[in-house]
C-alpha cells in the first residue's frame, strides 16, 4: 500500500471496530483531496463519513463535542497550513478539557488528521510543518509517521488513545511511499521513538519525510567518512521519548536534529535543550540543528530552502571534525 | 428583458455545453464528479425553454428591477411573552398551566440562586474567594429553559447559567466548593470560580473562552442523533459571544448536519461594557437564524413561562425532526459583569434600577404566585430566612475546608501522566521539602 492507502486502511479498521466512529472535514465524502477516505462513505454510510462546511474552527469544535459525548471523532483538516483557525479550539479547549474539569469530562476520542510538510511546489500555504506550535501545549499528542506501515499503526494508536491527538501525514509520501502493510489492524505505541539503525559516532534524529533524508545521510557518512550513525525516528513529538534520544547521545556523544520547519523555535530547539541538560558531559560537539530557514516556505526557492542531505551531511562533517 | 436576450445570443454557440455543465452541477452530490452523462441529464431536466435560474447555490426567481434588501431593525422580530410585567397571563391559551409544585420550584430555584449570588459576591469583596459572577436579572432564562428540558439533556453553558444547575438540584456545597477550590471541588481546584461542571447532571464544565462551546454543542448533538438517544443538547451564550467566529461556525454546522440542538442566546444588553449598539447592527441574534436555515424565535427572557414554552416546543421538535432551533431570550444584566467590573462606569444607576424594580423575572413570577394564591408574605419571609440559612451554612463549611493536595496540579493533563511530567512533579516535591515554609502548605491537604 502507499501512504494514503494505509491511512484508508486504518480508517476502515476503525469504523469497522467502533460503531461510534465518524470521519468528517472538507471534501472527505467523495474520498478526499488526497484520496485518504475513498470508499468509506459507501461502505459505512453518509452519517459516518460526511462533509462539513468550510470552517476549520467548526470542524475541530464539532469534533470535540462528538468526543465529549463519548463517540469517536476523526476530523480532517485539509492542509496543516489551515489548522490555525482551529488553534483556539485545540489549545484552549481540547488540550485542557480533562484537566480543567477535574476529569469529569474529556475529548480523548478526538483525532485530527492533516496533510503536512513540503511537496515540491506547495509554497507558503501547502507545505507547512506546524508541529512546534502544538508542542508547546500540554494535553494533546502530536504524531508524525515516516511511512505507510508506520502511519497505519500510529494512526490507529492515536484514534484509540484516550487523549486528543493530532496526526500529521507527510503529503509528499502519499503516493511515493509504498510498502507492505497488513490489512488487519495493529498498533504502534505513541511516545516511543524508533532506532532505525544503530551506530556509535553520531545520533541523527528526525520525523516524517526527513527520516528518509537522514537515513541517506547515514549512508553517505559511512561511505565517505567511515562514520557510524545511529538513526532515530522520533514519531511522537509530544510527549516525546526523551530516554531513547538521551540514551543514544550518551553512547555517541554527538547529536544532529533535522526538520523542514523553520529553525527558530522549531522542535529541534526543545530536543537540543533537553539533551544538553541530560547529556552535557557526554557531548563531544555542540548539538547541530539542520532546519528550514526563518522564512515563510517559498515556492520557486524550495530546493534551496529545504534541509536536504547535503546540508545535513555538511553539518555532520563539521560535528565530526569539531 | 432585452439584456437577457442579447446575452443569450452572445453565448449562443457554446450554450449547449454550458447548459449541460450547469445541469450536471445542479444535482446534489454530483459536485466535482462527472457521474451522469450530460446529454441524458439535459433531456431529463431541460424540458422547456423557460428562463429559470439554474444556479446550484440558491433556489430563487429572477428579478429585473434593481432592489436592495433593507434590513429592518426598527420593527424587529417580535418578543413572545406569556405574562405581563405584573405577572398576569395575557393570553390564557399560552399559559403552560404548570402545577403549583413545579412553579414553586421555579420560584425557589431563582431566589435561592439570588441569595447565593449575594453572599458569594460579598465573599469576594471580603477577599474570601478570588472572583465571582452574579446572575441578577437572568434567573428566568436559566430556570424556564432548564425546566423545559429532560434531566439528561446535555447542557453547554458560557458562564452565566448557574440557575440551570440550581434547577437540577446541584448542591450549594458543590457550588461553593468550586468557588473556594477546596477539597470537595469536583473540578479539583483547577479553575476560577463559577466554572462549574457536573457529569451526573449533564452540565459540561464551563470554560472562559467565549463561544467555544457552540460548535462543541453541535458535535455532541450530532453524536446524540447517531445514538438515537432522544436527547437534545442546549447551548447557552450571550449576545456578545454570538459575535465570535465559533458562533457562526456552530450555527452553520448545526443546520447543514441536521443536529438536535437548541441555541439559547441570553441577550442581556451588555458584553462587559459594550452595549448591543456596538455589538451588532442587525436585528439582534434571532434575525441571524434564518440566514443559516435555523428556525428561530425571540422571547421575553424575564418571563419564565415564555422561556419555558419556547424551549419546550423547540425541544420537542428538535428531537422529533433532528433540526436546530435558535431562541433569543431578551433580558437585562442587572449586576456588574463580574467582581472585576464596576458598571457605573458605563451605565446609569437609573437604568439598572428600572430593570431591578419594574421588570424582574423573580418579581413577575412572585406576582403570578400571589395571584394564584400559591404564595404569601408569610411564606416569603420564612423562605428568605430558610434559604439564607442554607446558603450561610454551606458557605461556612466551604470556608473551613482545606484546598486539594498540590500533587493535583499535575494530574489529568493526559489520562496517564507522562514520564517527563512525573519528573516535574517529583521536582516540586523535592523543592517543597527544602523551601516549603515559603508556600501556603497549611491550607492544602497533605
Amino acid at each position: 500500500m502507499n501512504l494514503f492507502q494505509s491511512i484508508t486502511s486504518a480508517l476502515d479498521n476503525s469504523l469497522a471496530k467502533d460503531p461510534t466512529a465518524v470521519i468528517f472535514g472538507e471534501d472527505v465524502a467523495f474520498g478526499g483531496v488526497f484520496r485518504c477516505t475513498v470508499g468509506l462513505r459507501d461502505k459505512y454510510g453518509k452519517d459516518r463519513v460526511f462533509n462539513t462546511p468550510l470552517c476549520e474552527q467548526g470542524i475541530v469544535g464539532f469534533g470535540i463535542g462528538i468526543a465529549v459525548a463519548g463517540a469517536t471523532a476523526i476530523a480532517e483538516i485539509q492542509f496543516a497550513d489551515y489548522i490555525f483557525p482551529a488553534f483556539d479550539q485545540i489549545v484552549n479547549e481540547a488540550a485542557k478539557y480533562r484537566y480543567r474539569s477535574g476529569d469529569l469530562f474529556n475529548c480523548g476520542s478526538l483525532t485530527i488528521r492533516s496533510p503536512w510538510g513540503c511537496v515540491g511546489h506547495g509554497a507558503l500555504y501547502h507545505s507547512q510543518s506546524p508541529e512546534a506550535f502544538f508542542a508547546h501545549c500540554p494535553g494533546i499528542k502530536v504524531v508524525i509517521p515516516r511511512s505507510p506501515f508506520q502511519a497505519k499503526g500510529l494512526l490507529l494508536s492515536c484514534i484509540e488513545d484516550k487523549n486528543p491527538c493530532i496526526f500529521f501525514e507527510p503529503k509528499i509520501l502519499y503516493r511515493a511511499a509504498v510498502e507492505q502493510v497488513p490489512i488487519e489492524p495493529y498498533n504502534i505505541p505513541l511516545s516511543q521513538a524508533e532506532v532505525l539503525q544503530e551506530g556509535s559516532d553520531v545520533t541523527l534524529v528526525a520525523w516524517g519525510t526527513q527520516v528518509h533524508v537522514i537515513r541517506e545521510v547515514a549512508s553517505m557518512a559511512k561511505e565517505k567518512l567511515g562514520v557510524s550513525c545511529e538513526v532515530i525516528d522520533l514519531r511522537t513529538i509530544i510527549p516525546w521519548d526523551v530516554d531513547t534520544v538521551c540514551k543514544s547521545v550518551i553512547k555517541t556523544g554527538r547529536l544532529l536534529i533535522s526538520h523542514e520547519a523553520p529553525l527558530t523555535g522549531g522542535f529541534a530547539s526543545e530536543i537540543s535543550s533537553t539533551v544538553q541538560e541530560e547529556c552535557f558531559l557526554n557531548l563531544e560537539a555542540p548539538i547541530s540543528r539542520v532546519c528550514g530557514y526563518d522564512t515563510p516556505f517559498p515556492h520557486i526557492f524550495e530546493p534551496f530552502y529545504i534541509p536536504d542531505k547535503w546540508k545535513c551531511y555538511d553539518a555532520l562533517r563539521k560535528m565530526i571534525n569539531y | 428583458m432585452a439584456v437577457v436576450v442579447a446575452a443569450a445570443r452572445f453565448w449562443g454557440p457554446s450554450r449547449g455545453l454550458g447548459q449541460a455543465a450547469l445541469l450536471a452541477l445542479r444535482r446534489p452530490g454530483a459536485r466535482g464528479l462527472a457521474r451522469s452523462h450530460p446529454h441524458r441529464q439535459q433531456q431529463q431536466q431541460f424540458s422547456s425553454l423557460e428562463d429559470k435560474p439554474q444556479f446550484p447555490g440558491a433556489s430563487a426567481e429572477f428579478i429585473d428591477k434593481l432592489e436592495f434588501i433593507q434590513p429592518n431593525v426598527i420593527s424587529g422580530i417580535p418578543i413572545y411573552r406569556v405574562m405581563d410585567r405584573q405577572g398576569q397571563i395575557i393570553n390564557p391559551s399560552e399559559d403552560p398551566q404548570l402545577p403549583q409544585e413545579q412553579v414553586l420550584k421555579f420560584y425557589k430555584s431563582m431566589t435561592l440562586l439570588n441569595t447565593m449570588d449575594r453572599i458569594l459576591y460579598e465573599s469576594q469583596r471580603q477577599g474570601r474567594i478570588s472572583f465571582y459572577m452574579t446572575n441578577y436579572g437572568e434567573e428566568g432564562t436559566h430556570v424556564g429553559s432548564a425546566a423545559a428540558l429532560d434531566n439528561t439533556d446535555l447542557v453547554f453553558g458560557q458562564y452565566r447559567e448557574a440557575g440551570v444547575l440550581m434547577y437540577r438540584d446541584y448542591p450549594l456545597e458543590l457550588f461553593m466548593a468550586q468557588c473556594y477550590g477546596n477539597v470537595s471541588d469536583p473540578g479539583k481546584g483547577r479553575q476560577m470560580p463559577v466554572h462549574y461542571g457536573c457529569k451526573e447532571r449533564h452540565f459540561v464544565t464551563i470554560s472562559s473562552p467565549l463561544a467555544t462551546q457552540i460548535p462543541q454543542a453541535v458535535g455532541a448533538a450530532y453524536a446524540a442523533k447517531r445514538a438515537n438517544a432522544n436527547r437534545v443538547v442546549i447551548c447557552y451564550f450571550g449576545e456578545g459571544a454570538a459575535s465570535e467566529g465559533d458562533a457562526h461556525a456552530g450555527f452553520n454546522f448545526a443546520a447543514t448536519l441536521e443536529c438536535p440542538i437548541i441555541f439559547f442566546c441570553r441577550n442581556n444588553g451588555y458584553a462587559i461594557s459594550t452595549p448591543t449598539s456596538e455589538q451588532y447592527r442587525g436585528d439582534g441574534i434571532a434575525a441571524r437564524g434564518p440566514g443559516y436555515g435555523l428556525i428561530s424565535i425571540r422571547v421575553d427572557g424575564n418571563d419564565v413561562f415564555a422561556v419555558y414554552n419556547a424551549t419546550k416546543e423547540a425541544r420537542r421538535r428538535a428531537v422529533a425532526e433532528n433540526q436546530p432551533f435558535l431562541i433569543e431570550a431578551m433580558t437585562y444584566r442587572i449586576g456588574h459583569h463580574s467582581t472585576s467590573d464596576d458598571s457605573s462606569a458605563y451605565r446609569s444607576v437609573d437604568e439598572v434600577n428600572y430593570w431591578d424594580k419594574q421588570d424582574h423575572p423573580i418579581s413577575r413570577l412572585r406576582r403570578y404566585l400571589l395571584g394564584r394564591g400559591w404564595w404569601d408574605d408569610e411564606q416569603e419571609k420564612a423562605w428568605r430566612k430558610q434559604s439564607r440559612k442554607r446558603v450561610m451554612e454551606a458557605f461556612e463549611q466551604a470556608e473551613r475546608k482545606l484546598k486539594p493536595n498540590p500533587n493535583l496540579l499535575f494530574s489529568d493533563v493526559y489520562q496517564e501522566m507522562p514520564v517527563q511530567l512525573r519528573k516535574q512533579q517529583e521536582s516540586l516535591s523535592r523543592h517543597l521539602q527544602t523551601y516549603g515554609e515559603h508556600y501556603p502548605l497549611d491550607h492544602f491537604e497533605k
